[in-house]
């Protein structure tokens, strides 16, 4: 792995200095004085780095410290200041970028060396005590400390009360914390889809988050799907009590917290969405790697997300539906609900889950022909459960209709006609299968939504 | 002392009282009788001993509580004196009332839409066998069509959405009290005007889309005042009816997905409309309230300032630049205002500098270009006691984001010259001790620019 050099690093040690030196050297104090340091630091970090067109990165020292700034989750408006700040550093100054493949055989990584992570995943660093990697708050996460960030917005999700600005904070600590993972994955994801060659993974964070010791990865997963469900429901109650009392401008800052927050747990159910497809497209690139015999011992062995999100919803099927809901990535969602409806609709003889390739004929619609006569719906519906089959066949339908949209047509999908058609006779079949049936309502929109694009059609 | 004694008499000796024991206590132990005394006349002495020291000591604390009491008035004079010196600096914070009372918005219950033709088809479709869907429950369906994402699947595909359910979904986006609600709604509208870029070849179904004054008449409704200079503190506003509702949110995501979508083919907005939309975005990061929502107003800042050609820009730089300049108070909450734009592409960088500019030339009357301005801001002595720091701290902060968002003092030797000099006179005006208002602050930003400066040219 190529090292780029700072071309202005003397230039940069100045300004790191300078813009440094605002802040007090006795900032934990929460005082006035110092959080107008704090916000002045802010504006001088972008004021240098990202006004102009050519600015220069910033340095560790500095992303530390705007990485404090919002992990303190003291003030609404630093916290926003951070982090905004934070991504449009990321966004600016990527930290890997690919060199061109020309000049070396194969393409490279340019790790940018000034280029501050806010993980500590390697083994070197697991000599330092787990407190203090994760309690201080300018110190990188490891593993464990995202684990218990998870764990503490989990509770965050569940309970009813007021929202405080510290959960705020660490809602978006944990969306900064995805974006960087999910960025530096992608990228690595990319190249190893080029070159084959698993190294690129290997090292990528969040296969070393992953394979982490200091976490059990399967509670970590269970603690994702309960925070997702948690979270794609809308908060019981965000605003804030005000105090008639109070003064107009404090009673307002604290009312800002309670406006804010359906808006950034909405943020942040998208970003652990964009941590579950990550975790799901490395399980695939995994198992490239694992043909070719590109993954060692050292890999260790990991039960694929897809699986362990199966067992899950089907050992608790009251997290089917709000897992759905909150989980709208179309791909991963068909490929969910193909498994779900395989593992007790499909014949013993085609189990194709063991095998590598996944099985094309497998589609929502080759599995919609299963309910296309009354005998068969029935023995499904009676094995799954018969409000189960609805939520599967109507979110089906959904995720199949985003990606016919997103994908252009003819692409070997079925057309969203005939689609339409098969739910319809699905649903058909199914009542009259069972008479006493009530349709639930998500079933009532699908076929609403069917025979409205059916309607269009002709 | 008794304390003492007790403890002594437990052991078992009974010295004092009984003499008799003491034989007794004498032949099993080898202790004499003079060691006892000796013990106990120790003990005593001892005692004698703590209570003088303790006396000692009573008198000593006294002594020394009256020059506490002595320190603390002398201390809470001094603390006095500093506050009288530094008065006010406290009081100094951003945060405006930028809206006013919300007036009645419209009623969300649409008796149209149990009438509307998509209803009735599937009513009339073998379908509704299944669905068994009656006009009563129009509209609770029609909410769950909209939560579950369907209706954004039906517009995708090309479905037709009548004017009456498209004006319903527009209405729950931004009236609506529930948040699933209008979240689900915005995110409609929001992929629809995109829709409506995508594929230019064919209509799409929506047989209505929102207009500027629709934008325009929504932020009204929350309570805020166009083309009115912002007060302070509006007393007529009671705090329960004071704007903006939650969907205020919904406006901003709103107006950026049309500035972003709808540029290329036919213009959603004209060049002044967008102007006055921008201007709003930016005054409304001076509510203290909409203080979580930077994300969204960078973003719709951003979204707005793309949306003007080249040529446009110009000229909307400049309205939006003076018409600001006037309606914001020359505070903390201009600086705020300023800060607001997000200064991280050209353009916003340039109306950053405008505004600034803008302010700083209705500051100095005289004055309007650079070096005037400049020399305006050299010529006042902040070594009077009369100066008003707080002021020149504004300036400060106004000059800094004026030259420093452009490359003027790049282009322009003289005015990087006279900008030297002005902050070598903040510095050097203001002594290190001096314990005004703002004093400090005025001497560290100085410093800071200065710094910066020698650094790169």
């Amino acid at each position: 792995m190529e090292v780029a050099v700072g071309k202005r690093k003397g230039g940069n040690r100045i300004v790191e200095e300078n813009i440094l030196a605002i802040l007090d050297s006795d900032d934990r104090k929460d005082t006035r004085e110092n959080n107008d340091n704090r916000s002045a630091f802010l504006e001088a970090v972008r004021s240098a780095c990202l006004a102009p067109v050519n600015g220069s990165p910033p340095t560790m020292k500095m992303c530390e410290a705007v990485f404090k700034i919002l992990r303190a989750g003291k003030h609404l408006d630093l916290i926003m200041g951070s982090f905004w700040l934070l991504r449009e550093l990321d966004k600016r100054f990527p930290r890997m970028s690919v060199s061109d493949a020309s000049e070396s055989k194969e393409p490279q990584f340019v790790m940018s060396e000034e280029a501050w992570c806010p993980f500590v995943l390697n083994l070197d660093a697991s000599h330092q005590s787990k407190e203090a990697v994760n309690k201080s708050n300018d110190r990188p996460l490891d593993s464990l400390g995202f684990h218990l960030l998870i764990q503490e917005l989990v509770e965050f999700a569940n309970k009813i009360q007021s929202p405080e600005t510290k959960s705020l904070s660490n809602l978006l600590l944990f969306q900064y914390l995805v974006d960087v993972l999910e960025g530096d994955f992608m990228m690595r994801n990319k190249l190893f889809e080029e070159t084959l060659n698993w190294i690129h993974l290997r090292e990528s964070l969040l296969n070393l988050l992953l394979n982490s010791r200091k976490i059990q990865y399967k509670n970590f997963i269970r603690h994702c799907l309960i925070l997702l469900c948690g979270l794609s429901h809308p908060s019981a109650e965000s605003r804030v009590d005000v105090d008639m009392n109070d003064d107009v401008l404090e009673s307002d800052s604290r009312g800002a917290v309670g406006i804010a927050s359906a808006e950034v747990r909405h943020n942040t159910c998208t970003a652990l969405q964009k941590l579950l497809v990550a975790i799901m497209e490395l399980d695939v690139s995994r198992k490239k790697a694992d043909a070719q015999g590109s993954t060692t011992r050292a890999d260790g062995a990991r039960t694929p997300l897809l699986e362990l999100v199966l067992d899950e919803v089907i050992y608790d099927s009251d997290m089917l539906s709000p897992f759905l809901q909150g989980f709208d990535e179309p791909k991963w969602k068909t490929e969910l609900i193909l498994q779900y409806f395989m593992k007790y609709a499909a014949k013993p003889t085609v189990r194709t889950r063991r095998s590598n390739t996944p099985s094309e004929d497998l589609t929502i619609s080759g599995t919609l022909k299963g309910f296309s006569n009354i005998t068969t719906s029935k023995s499904i519906a009676k094995k799954i459960g018969s409000d189960i089959v609805q939520v599967l066949i109507a979110h089906g339908f959904q995720a199949h209709l985003s990606l016919c949209s997103s994908k252009q047509d003819g692409d070997g999908v079925a057309s969203p006609a005939e689609m339409c058609e098969d739910v319809i006779t699905a649903f058909t079949n199914l009542k009259t299968a069972n008479q006493q049936l009530e349709i639930l309502p998500i079933g009532k929109e699908a076929l609403f939504t069917a025979a409205m694009i059916l309607s269009t059609k002709s | 002392m008794c304390a003492r004694l007790g403890c002594i008499q437990s052991c078992g000796c009974g010295l004092c009282s009984d003499g008799s024991d003491v034989t007794v206590f004498g032949r099993t132990k080898t202790i004499g009788l003079d060691d006892l005394l000796t013990d106990y006349f120790k003990e005593q002495s001892k005692v004698i001993e703590r209570q003088s020291k303790r006396a000692k000591a009573l008198k000593d604390h006294d002594e020394s509580g009256v020059r506490q009491e002595v320190m603390l008035k002398s201390l809470e004079e001094c603390e006095f004196k500093i506050n009288e010196i530094g008065c006010g600096e406290e009081e100094f914070t951003w945060g405006m009332q930028v809206f006013g009372n919300q007036k009645p918005a419209p009623p969300l219950v649409f008796p149209e839409l149990a009438s509307n033709s998509l209803l009735q088809s599937v009513m009339s479709n073998q379908v509704n066998s299944l669905v068994k869907l009656t006009v009563d429950e129009g509209q609770v369906f029609f909410e769950g069509l909209l939560i579950n994402g369907w209706l954004s699947q039906l517009v995708g595909r090309g479905g037709r959405l009548e004017k009456s359910v498209a004006q319903w979904i527009y209405h729950i986006m931004l009236y609506s009290q529930k948040e699933e609600l209008r979240t689900a709604a915005c995110n409609f509208w929001c992929t629809a005007v995109q829709l409506d870029v995508k594929d230019n070849k064919q209509p799409t179904g929506v047989e209505w889309f929102p207009s500027y004054s629709d934008l325009k008449t929504a932020v009204e409704i929350y309570g805020f005042v166009l083309h009115v200079p912002l007060q302070g503190e509006s007393p007529s506003a009671d705090n329960d009816n004071r704007g903006p509702p939650d969907n205020i949110q919904m406006w901003i995501k709103f107006t950026a997905a049309c500035c972003q979508a709808s540029r290329g083919q036919e213009c959603m907005f004209l060049a002044s409309e967008a102007e006055t939309l921008l201007e709003v975005i930016v005054l409304l990061s001076l509510d203290r309230k909409l203080e979580g929502f930077l994300l969204l107003l960078h973003d719709g800042v951003q979204s707005v300032i793309n949306y003007f050609t080249d040529e446009e820009w110009q000229a909307a730089c400049q309205n939006v630049a003076r018409s600001l300049a006037c309606r914001v108070p020359k505070d903390l909450n201009c600086i705020r205002a300023l800060e607001s734009i997000p200064g991280i592409s050209p353009r916003a960088n340039s109306l950053r500098a405008a505004v600034s500019h803008q302010l700083l030339h209705n500051s100095f009357d005289k004055a309007c270009d650079e070096e005037g301005i400049l020399s305006c801001l050299i010529a006042i002595n902040m070594a009077e006691r009369e100066c008003d720091l707080f002021k020149m701290y504004i300036y400060l902060s106004l000059a800094e984001n004026w030259l420093l968002s452009t490359t003027v003092l790049e282009d322009k030797p003289l005015i990087c010259e006279m900008w030297g000099v002005y902050l070598r006179h903040c510095t050097c005006q203001i002594s290190h001790g001096d314990l005004r208002p703002y004093a400090a602050k005025i001497r560290a930003k100085a410093t800071y620019l200065l710094h910066s400066k020698t650094k790169k040219y």
